[in-house]
Parts: C-alpha cells; structure tokens; sequence
C-alpha cells in the first residue's frame, strides 16, 4: 500500500521538467509578446507605458505595413505553389520502385539537408550580378537588388530547399496506395496517366493536403534566406512579417513593434491551420 | 518474337531512368556548380566569360583560406557541443514524459497532454523576442547554455516516444512487475533500451534540424568563439563580399558533413521524419 503512494507521485515527477520548460519557454513568452504589445518598452524590453492598441493602430497606418504584410503572402503562395508542384512531378516520377530509383530519389531529396546560410551562399552565386543566371541567360540583372525580383529569387531558394521534406511526404502517401487497386485499375483498361490522377491522387488527398499547408506555414518562418540574400530589401521589397520580427526587435531594439509583428504573424499562422482544419474535414478522402 | 519484345522493354526502361537522372541532375546543379567554382581560383571566376562546367584548374586555395582565416574547427565543435546538449536533453526529458503519458494512470494527466498540445501551436518564431528578452535578461546570452536553453524539450519527441511506449505490450510490465521490478527500474532496463531504434531515427533526423539551426544562435552568439558553423559561414559572406570561391567553399565545409549524414542516414531520417509529422 505504502508503495503505491510512493508511485503515484512519479508520473509527475517525470511530467516536472517537461511542464516547466513549456511554461517558462512557450506559454509564459507568448503571454508577455501579447502584453509587450500593448506597452512601450525600453532597451531592455521592460514595459514602460500602457498604450492599447497603439502599436496596433501605427502598423496599420504605415503603407510599409501592408506592403510587408502583401509580400508574406505573396511569398506564401509562391512557396506554397512552386514546392507543391515540383514536388508532385518528382513524387510521380518516383512511384514505382525500379533498379536505381534509390539513386534519383536521394538526389531530388538533397536539398532538404542543407541549411538557409549556405542555400544563400549558393542564392547570392547564381542571383547576383554576375553571377550564373545572368552568364546562362545573357542578361544583366541584378536579381537581388531589383524590387520587382527580389522577393522572388528568394522564394526560388526558399523552394529549392522545401522540395525534399514535400517530396517525401507525397512519395509515402503515394506508395501507400494499394497496389490492387492499381492492379484493378489496368485491367479495366487506365493508362499510367489516368491511373495517377484518378486512383493515386485522390487516394492520397491526406498528404497532398497536409503538405500544401506545411509549405505555407513553413514559408512564413524562412528567414535566413531573407538576411543573407536581400537583407529584406530593397527599401522593403522582400521583408516578410518574420524578417520585421528580427529587424525591429534585434537591430533596432524595439521590442514593442516586434512583439506587435509576432501577434500578428501568430494570428496568420493560426488562421491557415483553422482553415486547414475546416477544409480538411470537407476535402480530404479518409479510408 | 518475345526476346524483341523483352529489348524493347529494357530500352524503355532505360530511358526511363536517364530521364529522372537528367531531372535530378539539373534539381540539384546549383549545388554541383557551387561546388565546381568552390575549386576554381578567383583568377579563373573573374576572367571566364559564361559558364562552364568544370575548373580549367582545380585548386584547393579557397578551402586552405578558410580553414586558415576562420576558426572552421572551433565553429564545428561549437555545432557538435550545440547538438549533443540539445539531443541529450530531448531524449531524457521527452522519453521520462512520453513514459509518464503512456504507462500511467493519473490525475489531469488528460489536462497535461492537452497543455503540450495547445504548446504546438505556439511556433517558436512568435515567441522569438520575448525568449531573448527573458534569456538575456538572465545572463545567458553568448552563452552555450542560452544556445541551447530553448529547444530542450520537443513535443514531437513526446509523441513518437509515447506511441512506442504504448505499442509495448502490457505482459511485458505485468511480467515485470511480478518479478519485483519497479516502475523506474521497468523503464530505465526495459522500456527505454527497448526505444532505441526510436530514438536512433529521431536523433539522426534532429541532426539536421539542429545542425542547420540558424537564428536563434544568430540571436545569442555575440562573439566569435561561440559560433556554430552556419554563424560563421554566413559571416564570411559578410566579410568576403566578392571572393565567390572563399564563399562558396565556406558554404561547401558547411554542406558537406550534413548531406553526408543525411545519404547514409536517410532510412531512419525520413521514418521519424514521416512518423513524427516535421517541424515547419
């Protein structure tokens, strides 16, 4: 009796160190970004006057605001898009297992192991001045400074990296289709095409789902792509709301503006997982 | 007729894998071209007009300029020391906390669960300035321990080790039990060296995360002796403006260990990775 006493304490001693690194680590932070949010801080990040929705209401008046709130999106949807469909073309190149597919498909994997500063370093080779895609296409265009391109050459990094873990994901759900109803499907007579789109596809709904939506929360988060390819510019042309993060809180210390870009990239990125959520239950097939 | 047949087939086959080598060859060219100008002197980079494929020389100068000028070793120790720390942490606390949600039976264990969950939807990128704001404030930037002190403990790691723990058949305990083994004992001789394969997968896939982790070290490092080696490399950008080939085989030095790991490791990275869902 007595040691069942004793042991009726240990889940919790065991649960301790968990809970309280999520306290002080996760939800304590994310109570005080809100309330820093709401305050003026000083160099330290102490709040220093109340001031509502202040911070709030200088955001939505600046035109900066809404061109790096549009770029977040943009952004988004090129992520979103690009990495979905090479990542489709590569996974349905990769369905059937053959003698040397190991090879290829650990190559279209690749970039997914290689971190955002020497993906930059690689960016900035072929998107600068002189640099490769401008030796291959005959142009001189300064990719990375150009307002108009900016945003754009680091999504292509961006995509480039993302591929992999996409790949992958579609490649499983894919294979995980039953091969008697591909078997079944060819005997009625569908070509390799149909078959794809009519059996496999909608067969694999879950995982096409989840990562569409994995790209765009995951685009929200790429930043050391941004700092080292274009350091947000030009004059804003490719900041997103987690490069204003870093850029108002750590280079110019403040810590209230930052904290009001983290509510609000916190209530975009819980707003495409709700939408994720309600699509989800009316869209994706489930055996 | 039917060895006709049979060649035809083959040949098909063949151009079938020609094809998704060309794609997979051109996907990852601009790693190869990195790598082809990482050997090339920056005499050659400057006067070669277009592209081509290989050096006309190859030299190994930009790859002794860095391991001369930077502290390339220091940098990956700092990454290693980073990684160790962080995975050490993780695979004790998620494996105690995984074998509490799985084998007990306890008040507002329900409750607990749910506060790990809801802590999934708190992304680490909106909580940034608050965490270095309090981190600093107790004295931990530049410190390994400040480096570290936010991804002790990964919900992700929670769940796969849960889910094994519970996939563990409930003779094994009560066989265990009869023979007088305690609830500690049972996981520190039995559970846990049974999860090994578990937490083999989840370390090889962390490896990558960790290793290529770059802001929040950007956040803490403020001197150079504590850079991980995506800090530094990135600073040689900085600091090399022009010399591609010194910044292209910074990036190389950097690249090399963690592709390497992740080819031979790619069974295990991409079953936790699948098991375990993936961190954006």
């Amino acid at each position: 009796m007595k040691k069942r006493k004793k042991e009726a304490f240990l889940p919790y001693l065991f649960l301790a160190p968990v809970i309280i690194f999520f306290i002080a680590f996760v939800f304590w932070p994310f109570g005080k970004s809100i309330y820093l949010a709401f305050t003026i801080t000083d160099r330290y990040g102490k709040a220093v006057s109340w001031v509502g929705l202040g911070n709030f209401k200088r955001l939505f008046h600046m035109s900066n605001f809404w061109m790096i709130f549009k770029n977040t999106f943009v952004f988004a949807a090129i992520v979103g898009i690009g990495t979905f469909s090479i990542a489709l073309i590569f996974a349905a190149l990769c369905v059937l297992k053959k003698p040397g597919s190991r090879i290829y498909q650990t190559m279209y994997a690749i970039p997914m192991a290689i971190a955002s500063a020497p993906a930059a370093a690689i960016g900035t080779f072929i998107f600068k001045e002189s640099g490769l895609l401008n030796q291959i296409l005959g142009t001189e265009v300064s990719w990375l400074t150009n307002a108009d391109t900016a945003l754009y050459a680091v999504a292509a990094v961006t995509i480039w990296l993302r591929v992999g873990t996409s790949f992958i994901f579609l490649l499983v759900g894919f294979r995980a289709v039953s091969q008697d109803l591909c078997e079944a499907a060819v005997i009625d007579g569908a070509g390799s095409w149909t078959r794809f789109w009519k059996i496999i596809v909608p067969m694999a709904s879950p995982q096409i789902f989840f990562v569409v939506f994995l790209n765009i929360t995951g685009s929200f988060k790429a930043f050391g792509q941004i700092k080292l390819l274009t350091g947000g510019g030009p004059s804003g042309a490719s900041e997103t709301l987690i490069y204003s993060i870093y850029k108002n809180g750590i280079l110019s210390g403040r810590f209230e503006t930052a904290c009001a870009y983290s509510i609000i990239l916190f209530i975009c990125i819980f707003l495409v997982t709700r939408i994720q959520f309600f699509m989800e239950k009316r869209l994706v097939y489930y055996k | 007729m039917l060895s006709r047949l049979k060649r035809k087939r083959t040949q098909k086959e063949i151009l079938a894998f020609l094809l998704r080598m060309v794609v997979a060859i051109l996907f990852i060219s601009p790693l190869l071209m990195g790598l082809s100008y990482a050997f090339r002197s920056d005499a050659e980079i400057m006067t070669t007009k277009g592209v081509t494929l290989l050096p006309r020389v190859w030299t190994l100068g930009n790859f002794e300029w860095v391991f001369k000028y930077v502290p390339v070793v220091k940098y990956i120790y700092n990454s290693v020391v980073h990684y160790v720390l962080i995975m050490g942490a993780q695979i004790f606390l998620c494996s105690l906390a995984a074998y509490a949600f799985a084998c007990f039976d306890f008040k507002g264990k329900h409750f607990l669960f749910t506060l790990i969950l809801f802590s999934m939807m708190i992304p680490g990128e909106v909580t940034l300035i608050a965490n270095y704001i309090q981190v600093t404030g107790m004295g931990l930037g530049n410190t390994y321990l400040g480096m570290v002190i936010t991804s002790l403990v990964s919900s992700m790691g929670i769940f796969m080790l849960r889910q094994f723990y519970m996939s563990l058949p409930t003779e094994l305990m009560e066989a265990a039990t009869l023979d007088g083994c305690g609830k500690v004992r049972y996981w520190l001789r039995i559970a846990l060296p049974l999860s090994v394969p578990t937490i083999a997968s989840m370390a090889l896939y962390e490896f990558v995360t960790i290793y290529n982790r770059y802001m929040w070290p950007l956040l803490m490092a403020k001197d150079e002796s504590m850079y991980t080696i995506q800090i530094g490399m990135a600073m040689l950008k900085g600091a090399e403006g022009d010399n591609l080939g010194v910044i292209l085989a910074g990036a190389m030095v950097c690249i090399v260990p963690v592709v390497l790991i992740f080819v031979i490791g790619q069974k295990y990275i991409i079953s936790g990775m699948v098991s375990g869902g993936v961190k954006g």
